[in-house]
């Protein structure tokens, strides 16, 4: 009984431990504050030698610059960093699905000009293969040579950006209800219990935000078609709608968190999801093609895509804590009825894997759901910040959005 | 037997270091511990620096010295004050008379374990990383109720009361790290009972010459909450005579003062943990800080508490050192690859 304590106890203690590296490792991520360089704890003759070096130093650099009074210093040329070929590299190359994987590139052909490269392979799951089966791709992937050039004309610049749009309503789709029980975990935990739990969380949280309107597609269990759940949205003028669903892997213990966009499926994987998920959609064929026919809309791909990576980046970050076995999958396109109907960015989170056991168990504590909407929340809020930005950058144009990360 | 080779990780020193808003103390693996008032300051001008020699001041020569100083509470209110540079250089010389106290080796790679009070870790964190960069090889920086936890082994359903003279901070441990939503902080705590304090007592004797100072060590020996055996009494000059002065009442009026918003808070704390836990954090309630010191206050607030249901409410043995041994242990426990470069 005492080992097994002891063993516990060690156990808590790797985790805390991990988990403190991890959030020291996300303040370091926040940006450097200038620091005059120090040189307090080095010793008297080391600050002297310092001090009469940068004379010297100062002495010659005034020397050779009245030595060359037309102000050009020969062998030396000033070249703006910017437009200076050799401050590009391949790694600044931008990102965007691989074509042929049969993405649509995310944004039409905008490279998405909100996140860096790190950022975006990070939330996209570069770097951490994807776990589901052969052919699977996230929606990532390095842009060939051959094709950049192509991209070079266009303008760095998102439509919501360029037209100054905001956000005022916000619709929350618990997924599932009624007689669609959606995943159910072994100890018979229901996906579509867990959400509407944590889609009234996340109302509660995101009710409190001025200037925003929070709206749920459902507020008891009750069965709705995908159908229902695209014209709620439509009717209440949805600027932006977030689907809250959970995963399920059978036969596998594997804990995966993914964000979904409407587009072509990038993997099969993507594609068994989409489809569970459109079940009973409620749409006829003749309504369904008029859908598609809207389906060229490049501001929805663009907002939607950095939609779902700032919720990507939340739900990874936070759940992560918890478990440090969970995969990190990124964000991805799929054809989701839901996604594709709602004329407003749309995403569909699968939060968590209800098939793995202890998740599970953590599904059912309140305070890990609310750490879920928690994360949901700060993602929906980081996003809705470029517009908050946009109302830094143009005063006159006035915007209702003040919301805070 | 060969003598093993040591790693260089090994020959660095570990500390544990509890910055606090009143008394920062620290805590190393060389066997060494100080604390000191968390004041510094600076020479005002050429009279003083001819007195005092060209060099900042810490914790008891400053109070000796004040008038003669540029004083800083570096984390007033606990949080860096403004953010100017004064404030962050204040922080800095003040970790780094603390490191000196411990005397590390010439050259001695430093590993430290920084806590900060709960809202610092919020505001400043990044401000706190600067100020240590000049001293510190390598740096984690945590919330000082959490290393209270970590130094106690209290990981696993269990609540941290951090009663500072800034801050009182709530963390809720459940065997992970404490979230956000895990955290809280009320700005009423041991500073604020010396202001009801000194409001009280210049109400009742107008005529004593009581100052914030004086306030803050009367609180010190005599706080107490809960019926008191014995009366309070004190010395204060009136006119320049030394007069006594009956505070017992005054005492008990300031100090219980605070206690409805921290039982308030943690039972609401209580009430959102997973309630097949919540008998477990209810007989955990640990209480640290300076504060804690305040006679009768663990029983004040088990009764307050006991509305929810039986639980108990202990005292951390060494207030001084508990953050700062929190800590070091996690200093020591830390591995390698974990450690943030400065």
């Amino acid at each position: 009984m005492g080992n097994y304590r002891k063993t516990g106890q060690r156990i808590i203690k790797s985790t805390i431990l991990h988990d403190v590296y991890c959030e020291n490792l996300a303040s370091e991520q926040l940006p450097r504050i200038q620091q005059p360089l120090s040189l307090r704890r080095y010793p008297e003759w080391v600050r002297m030698g310092s001090l009469v070096l940068v004379l010297s130093l100062a002495v010659i650099a005034t020397y050779v610059v009245l030595q060359h009074s037309d102000g050009v210093i020969p062998g030396v040329e000033i070249v703006d960093a910017k437009y200076s070929a050799a401050g590009w590299n391949q790694n600044m190359l931008p990102l965007i699905p691989d074509a042929n994987a049969g993405v649509v590139p995310p944004g039409g052909r905008f490279p998405d000009n909100d996140l860096s490269f790190d950022e975006t392979a990070l939330l996209s799951g570069e770097g951490a293969v994807s776990p589901l089966g052969q052919g699977a791709a996230t929606d990532s992937g390095i842009l060939g040579a051959g094709n950049y050039q192509m991209l070079l004309g266009w303008p760095d610049v998102a439509i919501a950006d360029l037209f100054g749009l905001g956000v005022h309503t916000i619709v929350i789709d618990a997924g599932h209800g009624g007689k669609d029980p959606g995943a159910i975990g072994s100890g018979g935990l229901m996906e579509k219990d867990i959400t509407l739990k944590i889609a009234r969380l996340l109302y509660n949280r995101l009710a409190d935000e001025e200037g925003i309107n929070v709206v749920m597609t459902r507020d008891s269990d009750v069965t709705l078609s995908l159908k229902h759940r695209v014209e709620y949205a439509r009717q209440h003028d949805a600027d932006l709608l977030i689907s809250i669903h959970l995963n399920t892997i059978p036969d596998s213990p594997m804990t995966i968190v993914e964000t979904y966009y409407f587009g072509p499926p990038a993997d099969d994987q993507s594609m068994a999801v989409a489809k569970k998920e459109n079940y009973h959609s409620g749409y006829a064929v003749a309504e369904f093609n008029e859908l598609i026919a809207g389906l060229g809309d490049t501001l929805k791909q663009q907002e939607s895509r950095k939609l779902a990576s700032h919720i990507q980046k939340n739900i990874y970050g936070t759940l992560s804590r918890d478990n440090r076995s969970i995969i990190n999958v990124g964000i991805k396109t799929a054809p989701f009825v839901l996604l594709l109907g709602a004329e407003t960015p749309s995403v569909l989170a699968e939060v968590n894997c209800i098939s793995n056991t202890e998740e599970e168990a953590r599904l059912a504590k309140p305070a890990y759901r609310d750490k879920i909407a928690g994360a949901l929340e700060r993602g929906i809020l980081s996003y809705l910040n470029q517009f908050r930005q946009q109302d830094r950058q143009r005063p006159e144009q006035g915007s209702i959005i003040h919301a805070e990360s | 037997m060969p003598k093993a080779k040591v790693s260089q990780q090994d020959k660095a020193l570990r500390i544990g270091i509890d910055l606090g808003t009143s008394r920062s103390a620290i805590a190393a693996n060389n066997g060494k511990r100080k604390w000191v008032q968390s004041l510094v300051g600076w020479p005002k001008d050429f009279v003083a620096r001819k007195m005092l020699g060209d060099r900042v001041l810490f914790g008891d020569e400053v109070k000796e010295h004040r008038l003669s100083l540029d004083v800083m509470r570096p984390l007033a209110q606990g949080v860096i004050k403004s953010g100017t540079e004064k404030d962050e250089e204040s922080v800095a010389e003040l970790i780094g008379h603390l490191i000196s106290l411990v005397e590390p080796r010439p050259r001695q790679k430093i590993f430290a374990a920084v806590g900060v009070p709960a809202e610092a870790l919020k505001v400043n964190k990044r401000a706190i990383r600067e100020a240590i960069a000049d001293y510190a090889e390598k740096l984690i920086v945590v919330s000082e109720p959490f290393a209270v936890a970590y130094g106690m082994g209290a990981l696993d359903n269990a609540m941290i009361i951090d009663m500072g003279a800034g801050t009182t901070d709530f963390c809720i441990m459940h065997g992970t790290m404490p979230s956000v939503d895990d955290q809280r902080s009320l700005t009423t705590a041991g500073d604020y009972i010396d202001e009801q304090l000194l409001g009280l007592l210049t109400e009742r004797y107008p005529d004593a010459d009581f100052n914030i100072n004086v306030i803050r060590s009367f609180k010190e020996e005599h706080g107490f909450v809960g019926d008191s055996l014995t009366q309070v009494e004190v010395e204060a000059r009136v006119e320049g005579r030394p007069i006594v002065h009956d505070i017992t009442s005054e005492m008990r009026r300031a100090c219980e003062s605070v206690l409805p918003a921290i039982a308030e808070t943690a039972m609401d704390m209580i009430a959102r943990f997973d309630p097949e836990y919540q008998d477990q954090v209810r007989n955990n309630i640990i209480l640290a800080g300076g504060c804690s010191q305040i006679a009768g206050i663990d029983t004040y607030l088990m009764e307050a508490l006991s509305e929810m249901g039986p639980c108990n409410v202990s005292i951390v043995d060494n207030p001084l050192y508990a953050g700062a041994q929190g800590g070091l242990a996690l200093a020591k426990d830390m591995p390698y690859e974990y450690w943030m470069d400065m």
